[in-house]
């Protein structure tokens, strides 16, 4: 049942493109516009350019965080999930998939080509990706949690960057540190298990939130 | 080709006890009394604005209602309104981008029937067009995709918002006879409607809707 969710979902989204290509558009400006005016050169950048990066993904992923919920529960599709039985948290374990495959993997994909015009370093490229990847499950949950919750909403994106960021930060923090402190010999240091401790977290007490708030939402 | 209305032997009865419901702090309707059961066609009537949507959602279990109950009982145990109730409401929840056939095979396999998909294309007259995105359906095909996916849920009653809106003499007559056909094998249909068909003359119940 979730499979059947998530397949449907990718295949919308890939036919309309619009959700991934916003992301990464805005991603590609954000690294662009804050390369030429931090004066772009390489001495400058270089020891930003993981923050540079996490902060992109951090704000273009916000700004996905609305459509998750908000155009299903307008034309009835989550109503209508209901009636067939589904329970509201299978729909947000199938959602929280469906938007880390159209929404946060393209982004992490498109980090090794950004990473050049940087100038980093491989190993700071893996380091990049793992930590991204680990910060996934709790990136995508603050997110399903959010947009259960301003389903209601007209407008709600505003609403979402307000209550998500409190939860964003954290992992924003951990994620910088355990680059910071990361080397070759051992990448799993102390705050990488942090941040797999937090996104842990996100997902054992986000889902569940999220599924009762879509529940409120849907009565 | 095998049938594709589901034979339901079972006694199934939906009882609706002093029901109100109010929407924005304002009350719709009060105090709504009635019984449904098998081969029963119910039409609720009433100008736009009385709540006619809204009594169909709260007996669809989709919106919940101030005072009152409904109780759904199969074969008089009770059971939740996901077991009975297949519900189209007056605008069309097709994803546009997907095509007739995903879109229908996608809840055939929320609600198990996957085996269904093809047969009601062909009786709903959409095998032709299976291929086609459903933004670019005619209201006619819209609406029969809308009722091939109610049938494709098996499910006992059926709640429709509004199904002629927008159809030509030939539709009406086609959402007619399915819906004549589901009730002979022991369904039930709840509708919404301004308009009058020959449904009418088989209804066993109105509800009209009044300013309270």
């Amino acid at each position: 049942m979730i499979l059947n969710i998530i397949k449907r979902d990718i295949i919308i989204a890939s036919r309309s493109g619009s959700s991934a290509l916003n992301g990464l558009i805005f991603f590609c400006l954000f690294i662009a516009l804050a390369s030429i005016s931090l004066g772009g050169t390489n001495e400058v950048l270089k020891p930003l350019s993981p923050a540079l990066i996490w902060l992109a993904i951090v704000f273009s992923t916000m700004l996905s965080y609305q459509n998750i919920f908000q155009e299903d529960y307008k034309d009835g599709n989550l109503s209508q999930l209901r009636l067939g039985g589904i329970s509201a948290l299978n729909i947000c374990i199938a959602k929280s998939f469906s938007f880390s495959i159209q929404s946060i993997f393209p982004l992490i994909l498109s980090i090794p080509i950004v990473a050049v015009f940087l100038d980093m370093p491989l190993s700071e490229i893996k380091t990049i990706i793992v930590t991204l990847l680990i910060a996934t499950p709790g990136l995508t949950v603050y997110g399903v949690f959010s947009s259960a919750i301003a389903a209601k909403i007209r407008g709600g994106t505003f609403f979402i960057v307000l209550i998500t960021s409190p939860f964003l930060i954290p992992l924003l923090i951990f994620g910088l540190e355990s680059m910071n402190s990361a080397s070759d010999v051992d990448i799993f240091n102390s705050e990488l298990r942090v941040l797999i401790g937090l996104s842990l977290i996100a997902s054992a007490i986000g889902l569940p939130a999220s599924a009762a708030a879509l529940k409120t939402n849907l009565e | 080709m095998k049938n594709l209305f589901p034979l339901i032997k079972k006694e199934i009865r939906i009882e609706i006890n002093g029901l109100s419901v109010s929407r924005a702090n304002q009350l719709l309707f009060e105090n709504l009394t009635s019984t449904i059961t098998n081969h029963d066609i119910v039409i609720v009537r009433g100008d736009n604005g009385m709540g006619k949507t809204s009594l169909l959602e709260a007996i669809s279990g989709l919106l919940t209602y101030s005072s009152g109950e409904i109780k759904f009982l199969i074969s008089e145990h009770r059971t939740s309104f996901k077991n009975l109730i297949a519900y189209q409401p007056s605008s069309s929840y097709c994803k546009t981008l997907l095509t007739i056939k995903e879109e229908l095979s996608f809840w055939a396999k929320i609600h198990n029937n996957s085996s269904l998909v093809d047969d009601v294309l062909r009786f709903m007259k959409l095998q032709g067009t299976f291929n086609l995105q459903t933004q670019s359906l005619s209201t006619g095909q819209r609406k029969r995709l809308e009722i091939a996916k109610v049938i494709i849920t098996q499910k006992p009653v059926w709640i429709f918002d509004e199904p002629y809106a927008g159809m030509d003499s030939n539709g009406v007559e086609l959402i007619d006879t399915v819906l004549k056909d589901h009730v002979s094998r022991g369904g039930i249909v709840i509708l919404a409607s301004h308009k009058h068909t020959k449904i009418e003359k088989i209804q066993t119940q109105i509800i009209t809707m009044k300013a309270s």
